[in-house]
Order: structure tokens, then C-alpha cells, then sequence
């Protein structure tokens, strides 16, 4: 039996492994290891690929949202607004700084926040939105910001899925007072275990955010304010730095293979949903992290995948509003009729640079079979 | 002579082949967070621990804080813990939104002692962490008991003491929970930021896998039960850990040999120069910390010399602006002020050879013209 995994690092390894095994050794003989010498090199390479004044490097795309928060004063009865269809990182962020989350419902096409629905949510304690840009593209940003400006609002992007995304030349996590990005494995730009990063233009927030991330120490080792320890180890730098040198490549690859998924699941449109720009995005080019679809009986097709050797993700089985771990805010199925609809319809297919077309094709002939 | 403070150019020269390895096997294998390599692991530690679960995260600290908080601490709560010591054992039980409570030190082996400790218990009382420092490990058996009858959770901080043990317990099960932290320079020493607790509770145990990956339940993802946190292991790191973990004996020995050198090279340079006691049966040390007269002009000296020198710690907890709020007075921790104005911690690891060690004590004692 064929199979094709959601994700395979494997190729991308190969082609870095010459890189890693000539430098690796070289790299991690320095005085320190974690937070050291390849991270600040990495950062360095980032804040030229993304025009970001400063990136600040950290263990991983969660706690890149929760030191950014944190280190743009938002905390303890403030309120956030964020959309309720994301991954959990986009609620507990908010959670973990102590402030109360806010959810607006989403854009059925670009599966971001609506930014129609925020404008009733404003209180005198609002803080700060939220944005996420999720699989492809960005949130509609400039009406965001717009209402961010409006309504003097922090403008906090879960940029996190957004390396490669662009709008008028500024990058993912740059239109308001900074983002962050996660490098998780199956990411466009991915590591081979857990790192993320925050990226502002902002000095004083990137100066807390250095601060936070390693105990609140300076450099006399002292501890200025409260932090956590969350710092990105020298190698996983190491296979960023030489993975970004591909990832306009990657980027491609990516979008070439989604464009075949377009082609080949064209003519099913009566049962499954294609992956499109949103109107606001028409002059921006899409980035496909995942490539996701929008299904009739999504669950047996995914029995159906499975069973013929498919690996796919369900992004996201559960909106943010009906966790459990928030029971005590009180929100209610039917309060968020987009997000709760989308969640029983998304599914997203195997997509990765090294994936060929044959494998694609594969995909999408048993799509097709299941449908027929 | 140069001699730095850490070396890791020589023990990743010595392990490349493991490094490449452990990178290797995880990415053919497709996994790379939390998964079987980890798991391995985990098993691996909890049987040389002897605990009943060994549960692995991102760093030491978090384990301190998800241990902590599986343990239900929080807001409103007391959380004894030594105003000696890294800033981790405080600022866990701070994010926790519970009060740090800090006992001061004892002048001899720099750890709290028990009578410090039931002194500084009040009814809010909900957690103590009990911390070996450097070399020796608290006697925790006494405290354990009456943690038991107060219902107090004792945690242990055995961050560095993987392989070590006292009357015939393993560092690590002295208390409701201890930890290993596998930061590079550790004992086990691993690539990056790791740790892992060990405990025979299961609830605590079941609680912390949660807390570590955003609060699933590891059976369905994306419905998270907890608000919990991104604290995970890597694939990578765990292959390379569980290939270092033969050595480990074996590196734990060239420690405390390397610490008797110390002990013979130093001895007569008493009292301007103290040394850590250490009762241990069998210790791991970590650090070699001792306590030194004109303590900042001796580092210059040493750094002149080439020898890389830092200080553990340079501050008590209390008085850093991080713990302000709790507005202490500079006299209210005086064997800590004393020990952070005269610590000085000299290059400890394994790769030092004894020709290192004669060289750092004879230059100790010219400065002490001796």
C-alpha cells in the first residue's frame, strides 16, 4: 500500500545534512549552547528576511505569545480579543498572563477573525486584539489595524503559521506591535523539535521579552522582573539557519503542490471545498502551510484515508469557546455559528515541500473515490 | 594554561557520532516532540531513579512549576524555599501566583536547615522545596516526615543530582516529587534545555503529562482539559540523553575525584578559603563553590591567569528586583548576604584533567601568597 505522511522531514534533512555535519560541531562548541551564539545569528538572519527591528528567539511558538502579551503590559483585567478558531496557543496565552479572552467568530474563507464582530466586543477593558493568520494567509489586516488605531488598541499578531506572508511589503506579525513565529517541525519553516520567536519593531517590548525569556535575568545574572525559562537551544538553530536559506524554495514547492491539489479537486467542488485567498487578500501571495479543504462527511473520509495509508490533521476538531478547560466562562454552542461549522467540515491534506505530484495525485484520487 | 568554565567543545567532539545519531533516528523516524524516544527515556529514568513515574519536559524550571501546580498550588498559597540558591526555586511558585518564603542559609554546606524550615511554616503553608545546592544534598528524611503529617508537599529540587544518593536513597525520591534538569552543563547533559520529574504519585504524575502539552490527555488532541503548556521534550534531545546514560556513572566518578583534588589543593588555604561540606555518601558535585576572602579580587586574579571563573550566586532571591515586592530588609538574610558576597565557583566537569585542578589551587594560592 502507497503511504504519505502528513509530514516528512526526511528530504529536508538531506539536503541540509552536508550544512549540519560540517558546522554542527563547530556551532556547539561554544561556551553555551542554549540561547547562545547560532540563536543570535538566527535572529539576526530573521530580522533581515522578515524587515522586523528585533527577534527575539524562544523555545517555542506558545511562549512567544505569552511573552509578548506579557511584555506588552497586557495582563490581569485586561481583555483580549481573539478570534475562536485557532489553536489553543491563541486562547491560553491570553489565559496564562491573567487577562480574560474575548472570541469573535471568523471569515469562512480565510478561517481569520471577522473583524465585522469586534466592534460590538469593545469594552472600556479592552486591551488589545489578536488576530491570528492561519494555513495560507493573513487576517484582514488593514481593517484591523484600522479598529486597533480607532479605539487605541495593541495590534498583537498570532503570526505563528505566518513566515513568508506579506502585505504591502511588511511581513506576518509587523502591522501592529509585533507577532511571533513558530518554528514546530511540520511549519513552513520548521525545526526538528520545538523554537519560536517574536518579532517587533517595538524596542521596549523586545527588551522585556529578552528579559522574560531567560528567568528576567540581565546580564550580571540578576533577576529584574519575573520571567520563565524558555530559550531556544543553539541547534535547533542550527537546522533553521539552514533551512531558511531554502525557504523561498520551500515556499514554492508548497504552493506548486497546492495548486496541483487545486487542479485535481476541482471538479469535486459540489462536495469539497478548495482552499481560496479572501477577497482582502486578492493582491497578496499566499503561503501554504497547510492546504486545507472544507469536506462533507469529513470523518469518513478521513476513515477512508486512513485506510489507504493517509495521514491528515483536523485543524481544528474543537473552537476555542468549547474547551473544557474554559467551562467557567460560560460560553455556548451556537454562539459562534462560523467557527462551530467549520470545525466539522475542515480537514486539512499531507503537505510538505519534498511531497511529489504523484503523491498528491494519490491523495486525491482516493478523495475522489470516496465521493463517487 | 586556559581554563575555561564549561567545556563543551570537547564533549560534543568526543559524542559527534551520538549528536548525529540521535538527529538522524529521530528524523527518519518522522517524530520529533513527546513521542517514543522520550518515552524511552522517561522509562530509563525512573528505573535508575527507582521512582514509580518519571514524566519528561522543556527545562528543570518548568518542572519545578508544573510540579508545583499539579500539586494544586496557587493563589494564596506559602511555598517555603532558600533565599540561596538559582531563581528558579522562587520565581516557579511567584508565576504560580503563591508567595515565595524564603529561609536563609547555613553557613557550613550553604542549604536550609529543617529547624530554619518548621520555623518559617504557617497555616498557608502548602509546599516546600527543598533544594540541594552545588555539591551536598539536604537532609530531607526528618522534613519529608512532617510534611507527610502536615500535609505539606515536600519538592524536591535534585535538579543536578541525577546518580547521587544519602543513606541509601536516591536524590530525587527524598521528597512528593524530585527533578532532574538535563541542561547542557548538568550531570546528564543534554544538547539544549531539558527535565523531567520523578514521583510514585499518580494524580501528581497525571496532571504534569497534561500540563506539559497545552492540557490534552494524550489520547484526544486539540480538546484541552487543562490551561496548560507548551513544556516538551525533543525527540533529539531524548535519543542523545538516553545514549549518555551508560556514561553516567562513570562521570559522576570523575567528579567527585575531581572535587578530592580541589579538597587537597585548597585545604591548607583554610580560613581564607572555604570549602562546601559535604556529608553525602555519595555525591554528585556539580559545582565546586567555596567561599573566599577578598572574593572579587580573587576572580580578576584568576581571570588574569585564564581561568574562567562565575559566582553562585551573586545575590540572595529576596533582595533581587524581581522579589522587591516582597519588600525584604537587607538584614533579614545574613548567611546569604555572606555567602553571595564570597561565592566562587570554579570550573567543575568531568573533561578536567588533574594537572587543571593543580594548576587552579596553586594559582589560588599565590593569591593568597601561600
Amino acid at each position: 500500500m502507497n503511504t504519505v505522511d502528513f509530514y516528512s522531514g526526511k528530504a529536508a534533512y538531506k539536503a541540509i545534512k552536508q550544512t549540519i555535519e560540517s558546522e554542527l560541531p563547530n556551532l556547539l562548541s561554544q561556551e553555551v549552547l542554549v540561547n547562545g551564539q547560532v540563536v543570535k545569528q538566527l535572529e539576526q538572519e530573521l530580522q533581515h528576511y522578515t524587515g522586523a527591528k528585533n527577534c527575539i528567539a524562544v523555545g517555542n511558538g506558545t511562549d512567544a505569545l505569552i511573552i509578548l502579551l506579557k511584555a506588552s503590559g497586557i495582563g490581569k483585567g485586561d481583555e483580549v480579543i481573539i478570534p475562536c478558531y485557532s489553536f489553543f496557543a491563541s486562547l491560553s496565552c491570553v489565559l496564562h498572563v491573567g487577562a480574560t479572552p474575548i472570541f469573535v467568530d471568523i471569515d469562512p474563507v480565510s478561517y481569520a477573525m471577522n473583524p465585522e464582530d469586534i466592534k460590538q466586543k469593545l469594552t472600556d477593558k479592552t486591551r488589545a486584539i489578536m488576530p491570528v493568520h492561519l494555513f495560507t494567509q493573513l487576517a484582514d489586516i488593514i481593517q484591523l489595524r484600522q479598529i486597533a488605531d480607532e479605539n487605541g488598541l495593541l495590534l498583537l499578531e498570532d503570526s505563528a503559521e505566518g513566515i513568508g506572508m506579506f502585505a504591502d511589503n511588511t511581513h506576518s506579525g509587523l502591522f501592529g506591535q509585533g507577532g511571533v513565529l513558530s518554528f514546530f517541525p511540520t511549519k513552513t519553516l520548521g525545526a526538528f523539535g520545538d523554537a519560536g520567536l517574536i518579532l517587533t519593531d517595538d524596542d521596549s517590548i523586545a527588551k522585556t521579552a529578552r528579559l522574560l525569556r531567560n528567568l528576567g535575568r540581565d546580564h550580571s545574572g540578576e533577576s529584574q522582573i519575573l520571567g520563565i525559562n524558555s530559550r531556544m537551544d543553539d541547534m535547533q538553530a542550527c537546522f533553521l539557519l539552514a533551512k531558511l536559506a531554502q525557504l523561498d524554495d520551500d515556499i514554492e514547492s508548497r504552493n506548486r503542490l497546492a495548486n496541483d491539489y487545486n487542479t485535481l479537486l476541482g471538479p469535486l467542488s459540489e462536495c469539497v471545498n478548495c482552499p481560496q485567498n479572501a477577497a482582502y487578500n486578492a493582491s497578496n501571495e499566499p503561503v501554504f502551510y497547510v492546504y486545507q479543504i472544507q469536506v462533507k462527511r469529513r470523518d469518513e473520509l478521513v476513515e477512508h484515508l486512513t485506510q489507504n495509508g493517509i495521514t491528515t490533521e483536523t485543524y481544528y476538531p474543537r473552537p476555542l469557546h468549547l474547551q473544557p478547560c474554559i467551562k467557567h466562562l460560560a460560553y455556548q454552542r451556537g454562539m459562534f455559528p462560523v467557527a462551530e461549522q467549520i470545525s466539522e467540515l475542515a480537514l486539512a491534506l499531507p503537505l510538505f515541500p519534498d511531497m511529489t505530484s504523484e503523491q498528491v495525485e494519490y491523495v486525491c484520487n482516493k478523495i475522489i473515490e470516496f465521493y463517487q | 594554561m586556559k581554563v575555561p568554565f564549561f567545556n563543551f567543545e570537547k564533549r560534543i567532539a568526543e559524542n559527534i557520532e551520538q549528536v548525529l545519531t540521535a538527529i538522524e533516528d529521530s528524523v527518519n523516524s518522522g517524530q520529533f516532540i513527546l513521542k517514543g524516544a522520550v518515552h524511552e527515556f522517561e522509562q530509563a529514568i525512573a528505573m535508575l531513579s527507582g521512582a514509580k513515574h518519571c514524566v519528561a519536559a522543556s527545562s528543570g524550571t518548568n518542572c519545578l512549576m508544573m510540579a508545583l501546580e499539579s500539586a494544586g498550588i496557587g493563589i494564596g498559597d506559602e511555598v517555603i524555599t532558600p533565599a540561596f540558591s538559582y531563581v528558579s526555586t522562587a520565581s516557579v511558585i511567584a508565576q504560580l501566583g503563591a508567595t515565595p518564603v524564603f529561609v536563609d542559609a547555613q553557613k557550613n554546606n550553604y542549604l536550609m536547615s529543617f529547624d530554619m524550615i518548621q520555623q518559617a511554616i504557617t497555616p498557608k503553608t502548602r509546599a516546600i522545596i527543598g533544594v540541594h545546592l552545588f555539591a551536598e544534598l539536604a537532609e530531607l528524611s526528618t522534613l519529608k516526615a512532617l510534611c507527610d503529617e502536615k500535609h505539606i508537599f515536600l519538592l524536591e529540587d535534585s535538579a543536578t543530582m541525577l546518580g547521587a544518593s544519602h543513606n541509601k536513597c536516591n536524590a530525587g525520591q527524598m521528597g512528593h516529587v524530585g527533578i532532574y534538569s538535563f541542561f547542557p552543563a548538568k550531570p546528564l547533559g543534554g544538547l539544549g534545555d531539558g527535565g523531567v520529574i520523578v514521583t510514585d504519585d499518580d494524580e501528581i504524575a497525571r496532571r504534569f503529562k497534561m500540563l506539559r502539552n497545552h492540557g490534552q490527555d494524550g489520547i484526544t488532541r486539540f480538546i484541552h482539559h487543562l490551561v496548560g503548556y507548551n513544556s516538551r521534550m525533543d525527540e533529539i534531545n531524548a535519543r542523545y540523553l538516553t545514549s549518555q546514560l551508560n556514561c553516567l556513572e562513570k562521570l559522576n566518578c570523575q567528579r567527585r575525584e575531581i572535587m578530592s583534588w580541589y579538597t587537597e589543593g585548597l585545604m591548607h588555604l583554610h580560613p581564607m578559603v572555604k570549602l562546601q561540606q559535604v556529608t553525602a555518601d555519595t555525591p554528585v558535585p556539580y559545582a565546586l563553590v567555596i567561599m573566599a576572602d577578598r572574593r572579587d579580587e580573587l576572580k580578576a586574579y584568576l581571570c588574569q591567569k585564564r581561568i574562567s571563573t562565575m559566582i553562585y550566586y551573586p545575590k540572595p532571591l529576596p533582595f533581587q528586583p524581581a522579589f522587591a515586592y516582597l519588600k525584604h530588609s537587607i538584614d533579614d538574610f545574613p548567611v546569604a548576604q555572606s555567602l553571595s558576597d564570597h561565592a566562587l565557583s570554579l570550573p567543575m566537569y568531568p573533561q578536567l584533567g588533574v594537572n587543571d585542578i593543580a594548576y587552579i589551587c596553586e594559582q589560588i594560592g599565590n593569591f593568597y601568597g601561600q
